[in-house]
This record gives structure tokens, sequence and C-alpha cells, in this order.
């Protein structure tokens, strides 16, 4: 049974959780195991602390730290990965969407090898959000626990991870994808959370290009 | 678009097509003789006189693989010849693949993605199982070679030495088999949304040649490798598919339904998919490209997440040498498809008895979404069984057609069989109805098809005319088989009478007919199958009114078949009203300038007007 969760509630529990936050943080340290992970939702871990990547200037940016809004979404993205890419049409509509409705996007790409330059092409090229952010140091990754792109995570107000996973059902593999998506993971998420709904966080497995381990 | 009995006889549909269609029926044009066109091989010159026989199946048990010491792999050693062959012809820069798989650190950023489409058999896409069949350019892994890559990748994934690592292969910069003798491009590029599901866009390009040359390879150039998954080369001497693209912007017209006069020359197995070399003919087997015919290009794109410009091109490679035989192409297919919403495993069977000594040259599996597992077999006259093909998990997007390494020596009275099973239940994850919903045969992707291409050589040249007519009437008595079973469930489906009656036409029995295609007319007044086949029936009767009047029908509905035109000539000719023929031939030619049945007739008018002053 997972447990539910109102806003309100997780805004105490978040900052509860430090045990967890260590358990995340030592799972994030052992080697990702080569068996493709489990798909079944399972609960997020609650990782803290500060996160940031890079913005086009190159400062440092911190996406979760000043949340006057519902929730943060970070979608990761590749700039080679035609999973990814195939996702920005959908990413732009969220965006649209849900801004005006006080989500905060950020399309962060994690790749270490791509330069600000090839970032900026990718990212004009395929109309995704303005708002980028490098992670090459893999702090948003290890702190939103992404493993491919596309993968979203969703934080509320205080950082607390809600949601990391999928954006819909579309692919449930390589080679192993539906005409259209039937389950849409993160919009649903969404609007949970713009009608106050309870929630409770869940992960689930994002099918795409596995983000290299940084060595 | 509506079928109608064609200019030219026996020539076979492309792999692309899929109609209920009856095959060819003769030519309504009394000055055309179809046999003559039935050998079409006959542009030949020598007798072919050796052929490489195939061998013995191989063995479909395979090597087990025997890991190595711990440790001791390396990327440069053992690692680097493998994907050097199995990846990088597609892993590099401007080619198909994504991403690139050339150094090292490219293979370690991507290992564990590597891992799991290894493992999975994802990549390298290779759709035919290992033993049935061994086939040319084969991008599969051997067990040898996954258990070499998996073991190095679950241990750590080692560089090794550098001077371990084997020179790249020498992959042709550009055209791969140097500069063609003429290139033909889309002139303006085609733009594919950013979204949406896979699209077949069909290309139309006149092709500049004014003699009619031999062609001994082709080369198909996506113009935009990321976008396209497969494509189609295809030819159109008339010039209906022209008109079907009109001055439409974006060029070209969406689907998977051509233009029956579309077509891949002499036998000719022309598709492209990624990672397959440029399409050679083996010696002696050039085929003959018309002056002045379009190029027809159908390619399956995959939108990518923006919106991407596509301006394929086609490089030809000539040779004056004539072709020595032909190659022709038997489709064993089932269009009688109906499957339940939620059937697992739906099958359809198909076979043929080889009237002719053949040797098999390459073979095109063709289903949709919901098929499954695809087998192709061959029992040979003495009865031992010889396996053809078998995919056991079709994948529609890396569908493609597969070369034998050596031809398949299939004596005469050999039975070819196929057959295809489909699964439409929820389970299936490409199932485009979800629920599930019952499937029939169509030509749309959510429609379903069933169909297995052989490529095959007849082993005495003269054998050509005997296997086409034979399979002519085989495959027209599918065709009659499908459509009574149709018109079971549709009596008053107007195409399904027009192509019944073609098709019973072509096999000799005029009377029903001239039943079914006045059925036809009688539901669909306008239907031009049906009234062109009624006229050309009418005008081998010399019932020149009642075929005037079917072929004005016609062309009322569509001015530009300038088949109709011509043979409206024909029958004011005939009738020595040489003012009108003469107008009606010239319509016929501004339409096709090629139409070489209404040159033909336009200079036996001219000469018999002359003769009469």
């Amino acid at each position: 049974m997972k447990p539910s969760f109102s806003r309100s509630t997780l805004l105490v529990l978040a900052g509860l959780l430090l045990a967890g936050a260590i358990v995340g943080l030592i799972r994030l340290g052992t080697p990702a195991a080569s068996s493709i992970p489990p798909a079944a939702a399972e609960t997020a871990d609650a990782v803290t602390g500060p996160a940031w990547g890079y913005d086009l200037e190159g400062h440092r940016v911190d996406p979760l730290a000043s949340m006057d809004g519902l929730a943060v979404v970070l979608i990761f993205v590749g700039v080679e990965c035609p999973i990814s890419n195939g996702y920005a049409p959908g990413i732009r509509r969220l965006h649209e969407e849900y801004t005006s409705k006080g989500v905060n996007f950020w399309v962060v790409y994690p790749d270490a090898g791509p330069s600000m330059e090839a970032i900026v092409k990718h990212q004009t090229e395929f109309q995704l959000p303005s708002q980028v952010l490098h992670d090459p140091e893999h702090s948003l990754v290890a702190r939103s626990q992404a493993s491919v792109t596309p993968e979203a995570a969703v934080f509320l107000p205080g950082g607390r991870l809600i949601y990391h996973g999928r954006i819909d059902n579309r692919h449930a593999g390589f080679g192993s994808s539906r005409p259209e998506a039937t389950e849409h993971d993160l919009r649903d998420l969404l609007q949970r959370i713009v009608n106050g709904e309870a929630i409770s966080p869940a992960s689930t497995r994002a099918v795409g290009c596995y983000i290299p381990r940084v060595s | 678009m509506k079928k109608k009995a064609k200019h030219r006889p026996a020539r076979a549909p492309s792999p692309a097509r899929e109609e209920v269609a009856p095959p060819p029926a003769p030519s309504r044009r009394p000055l055309v003789i179809w046999s003559v066109v039935l050998t079409l091989s006959a542009v030949t010159a020598a007798v072919l006189t050796t052929r490489k026989r195939s061998g013995r199946e191989p063995s479909g048990s395979s090597p087990v693989y025997v890991p190595r010491p711990p440790g001791t792999l390396t990327f440069t050693r053992d690692v680097a010849p493998i994907v050097f062959t199995k990846c990088s012809f597609c892993h590099r820069p401007g080619q198909a693949a994504p991403f690139s798989l050339l150094t090292y650190r490219e293979v370690k950023a991507k290992e564990k993605g590597i891992q799991e489409v290894i493992s999975s058999g994802f990549m390298p896409p290779w759709l035919p199982e290992p033993g049935y069949g061994h086939f040319a350019g084969d991008l599969s892994l051997s067990p040898e070679q996954r258990g070499l890559f998996q073991q190095w990748l679950a241990e750590g994934a080692s560089e090794g030495n550098s001077g371990d690592l084997p020179e790249l292969p020498p992959w042709p910069a550009d055209w791969q088999l140097g500069p063609p003798d003429l290139i033909v491009s889309l002139p303006t590029a085609y733009t594919l949304p950013a979204e949406g599901k896979d699209i077949y866009r069909n290309f139309v390009v006149p092709i500049p040649l004014s003699e009619n040359r031999f062609v001994r390879a082709v080369e198909f150039r996506p113009g935009n490798s990321k976008v396209v998954h497969h494509a189609f080369v295809e030819f159109d001497a008339s010039r209906q598919s022209r008109f079907l693209t009109g001055s439409s912007q974006p060029p070209g017209f969406d689907g998977m339904d051509l233009p029956p006069s579309v077509h891949m020359p002499m036998g000719q197995m022309l598709g492209w998919q990624p990672g397959k070399p440029a399409m050679e003919s083996p010696e002696g087997l050039s085929w003959l490209l018309e002056k002045r015919s379009d190029l027809v290009l159908q390619l399956h794109l995959h939108p990518s997440g923006k919106p991407e410009a596509v301006q394929p091109s086609v490089g030809f490679y000539f040779t004056d040498r004539a072709p020595s035989n032909t190659p022709f192409l038997l489709k064993l297919a089932r269009y009688t498809i109906d499957i339940p919403a939620g059937e697992k495993d739906y099958r359809i069977q198909n076979s043929y008895v080889l009237p002719v000594d053949v040797d098999l040259m390459r073979i095109n599996p063709h289903t949709h979404y919901l098929g499954k597992r695809i087998e192709g077999w061959a029992i040979l006259p003495d009865g031992s069984r010889k396996e053809l093909l078998l995919i056991r998990n079709w994948d529609f997007n890396w569908q493609g057609d597969y070369k034998y390494q050596e031809p398949v020596a299939l004596p005469k009275g050999t039975t070819l069989h196929m057959q295809i099973s489909f699964d439409n239940s929820a389970e299936n994850i490409h199932n485009p109805n979800q629920p599930p919903q019952r499937v029939r045969y169509g030509l749309q992707t959510t429609d379903e098809m069933g169909e297995l291409w052989y490529q095959v050589l007849p082993r005495h040249r003269n054998d050509l005319a005997i296997l086409s007519k034979d399979f002519f009437v085989k495959a027209t008595r599918d065709s009659v088989e499908s459509l009574l079973l149709k018109l079971q469930t549709d009596p008053q489906d107007a195409v399904a009478h027009a192509k019944l009656g073609s098709a019973l036409f072509a096999l000799g029995q005029v009377e029903p007919a001239v039943e079914h295609l006045r059925t036809a007319t009688r539901l669909d007044p306008a239907n031009p199958l049906a009234r062109g086949q009624l006229g050309s029936i009418y005008l081998r009767q010399n019932l020149l009114p009642q075929a005037q009047a079917e072929f004005e029908a016609v062309v009322r509905v569509n001015p530009q078949d300038n088949e109709a035109q011509g043979s409206l000539g024909y029958i004011c000719m005939q009738q020595r009203r040489y003012a009108e023929a003469e107008i009606y031939f010239g319509k016929a030619l501004a339409i096709n300038p090629e139409d070489t049945v209404a040159q033909a007739n336009l200079k036996a008018l001219r000469d018999a007007r002359r003769g009469r002053p």
C-alpha cells in the first residue's frame, strides 16, 4: 500500500526524511545494475540538499531553490537520443499548458559531452522550453534519481521529489513502442497537483538513452 | 485509387502495394499481343551457363560461447572488430543511427544501453532467425560475438592496448559504388511534421533519360537518414503517378496505394532499409530502365520531434550489356485476412508449386503491426524440406528484403510455402487499436496484410514465360477466392464486383465476368475499373458502340486516362472516323507522350489516311 499525502503533509514530512535521504545517496553511489530496472512503481526516496546545473552563461543555478509555484519539473533530455527527441513536441505542450498554472519547467541536459553551444542548438531546433540547464556533474541527476533521457522529475515546494520516471507509456522498451501512449503519467500528476488533489510519491521506469555515469 | 485494366499485362505489382485487385488483365488493346509482354525478358542475348548452387542448409544449432579467462577481454583486440563490422556502418556521422560507435569512448559511454539492446536482440536490427536461410549482409551477432561483447561489458569494458585496434573498414565516403551515371533527386525537399504516427509518402520524379538503358546497380540515398525507415524504388512509365501528385506542396502523396502502372521492372526487388548496401544486380542480370519514365519513391517516415527536410535521391549505374536472364517476383499472400479482436495467433498460409526450375535469390516478407511470426519454406520434389526464412518477432519498423548468400536451387515441382501469424491481442504492444478491434485485409497501416515475396531466377531463360503465365493464373484464382468471400459479406461492394469481373475475364470466363462488371456499373455507374474492363471486352467482341460508351464513361471520371482516350481513338479508327480518331490519339499522347500503343495507332491511322486520298 502506498501512503497518500496532501501537499501540506508532504512539506512537513520532507524535513523528517533524512534517513531516507542517506539511503538514497548510498543507492546512487553504487554502480547501476546491468539488468533492466523493475517497472513497478516504488516510493520515491526523499533526497534533499542543494542541487545545481549550469545555465547558458555558465552560472550555477539551483532550480529547486526558489519554489514559489506549485511544483518544479525537471525534464532530462539528450542531444542525440531519438526517443528523447521524439518527446520534444509533447514537452513543449506540457510546458505551455502548465507554466501558466504555476508549474516551473526546466530542461536538463545531463550528458557531459555536448558543449553549451550544441545544447543551445538542440534546444532551439527542437523548440524545447527555454529554461535550460547543463548538468555535467550529475547533481540534478542524483537529486532526481534520473537514469535515462527522456525522464521527468517532479518536485514539490520544499524540494521534495514526488515523482521520477517516464513522461508517458509510449515506449515499453527498445523496439517495443505503442502507436500512441495510453497512460500519461506526467500530465496526470501535474493535473492532480494543479487540482490540489492528494498525491503520493511514485516512480516509474523511463525508457530511453541511459545517462552515462560520471567517471 | 481504383484499379483499371492495364496497358501492359503480366507485370508483378510491387511489394509496397497489396491489392485485392486481380493481377493485370490482358490488354484491352488489340494491337498489343500480350505474350510479347509476358516474355519481356526477351531483351536477352546469351545463355546463362554457370550458376552457383546453394549448399546445404546451415544447421539450426548454434555454437555456444565459451567464456574467456576473466578480465582478459579488451575493446581494442576483442570488441572493436565486432563493433566495426556490425555497428559502425550505421553508427557513424551522416548515417541512419542516432550516434556514432567508432571509438572506445563512444562505445563506453553507451555501455548500459548496448548491454540491453544486444541482450534483447533489438540491435543490430536483423529479423531473420539464424539457421533459416543464409543471407548476405547478415547484421546479427553470432553467439560468439554476443558472448564476447557481453563478457567484456560485464567485466567493466576495458580499453586495452591501442596497438591492437584494427583499422576502420574503408567505407565509401560518398556513393558506395563511385559516381553514378545518373542521379535523380527530389527537386525540393519534403518537410516531415515534427510528430505524429509514421507516414507513408510517395514522391514522383521524372527521369531525364532520352534512351532506354540497362541498369546494373542502384543506390538509394534517403536524404535524411534520421527519419527514413524504409523505401521502395519503383517506376511508372505512364503518367498516372504524376497526375496523383499534381501540384501538391509538399510534393508527393500519402499512403501505400499506388497506381497499377507503378512497378519494379523485370523482377527487381528494389527496397532500401538502413544498413543495406547499394543494390547491385548479379552479373548478366541488368534490367531495362525505360526512357522518360518516372521514378516513384515510396518512403516510410518516422517523425523525429522536429520538422525534418527529406530530399531523397537515387543513383543509377548503367551497363551496355543486355541481361541474359530475368528474375520473376512471386508473391504468396492472403487477401482474406479477418482477425477477430483479441486473437493471439491468427494464421494465414499459401503455397505454390513451381512449374520450372528456379534459383531463389531474395525474399521479402511484409505485414503490418499485428504480424508476428513469418515462415517461408520449400518442399522439394523428393519430399525434403528446405527452410527459407523464419522471423519469430516481426517488427514493421525494420522491414526489408533479404538476399541469399548463394541462390537456393529449387527444382520444378518444388512447393513454396508461407505461413504468417498475427497477434491482435492487447498484449501486442504494436497493436494500433487499444482495446483490440476486428482487423481485416487492407492497405492502411491499421489494416493488415500478409505476404511473402520470392525473387526467383528461372534456370532456363525461356521458362520465364511459363512461370509468369502459370503464376498469373494462380494469383488470379487467389484473387477470385478472396473477392467471392468479400462479396458474401457485402454483396453491394461495387469495387469487389469490378475486380472479380476483371479477374474472371483474365481467367477466360467471359460471361460471368461481364455479369459482375455490369453489377458493378449498376451499383456505381462511374466505376472506372468496371467501365474500362467492359469496354475492353466489348472491343474484343467487336461491339464498337457499346465499347465506346464504356470508355467515354471512363474519361468522364478521369480525363487523364490515356489508355481510355487511346481506346476511343481506336474505336473511331475502326469506324473510319479518322479525324475524331486523330483527336483522341492526340489526347492520349498529350497525357503520356510515351504511350507506345497510341503512337503505333496514330502512325497506322496516318498511313491509312495517306493510302486513301
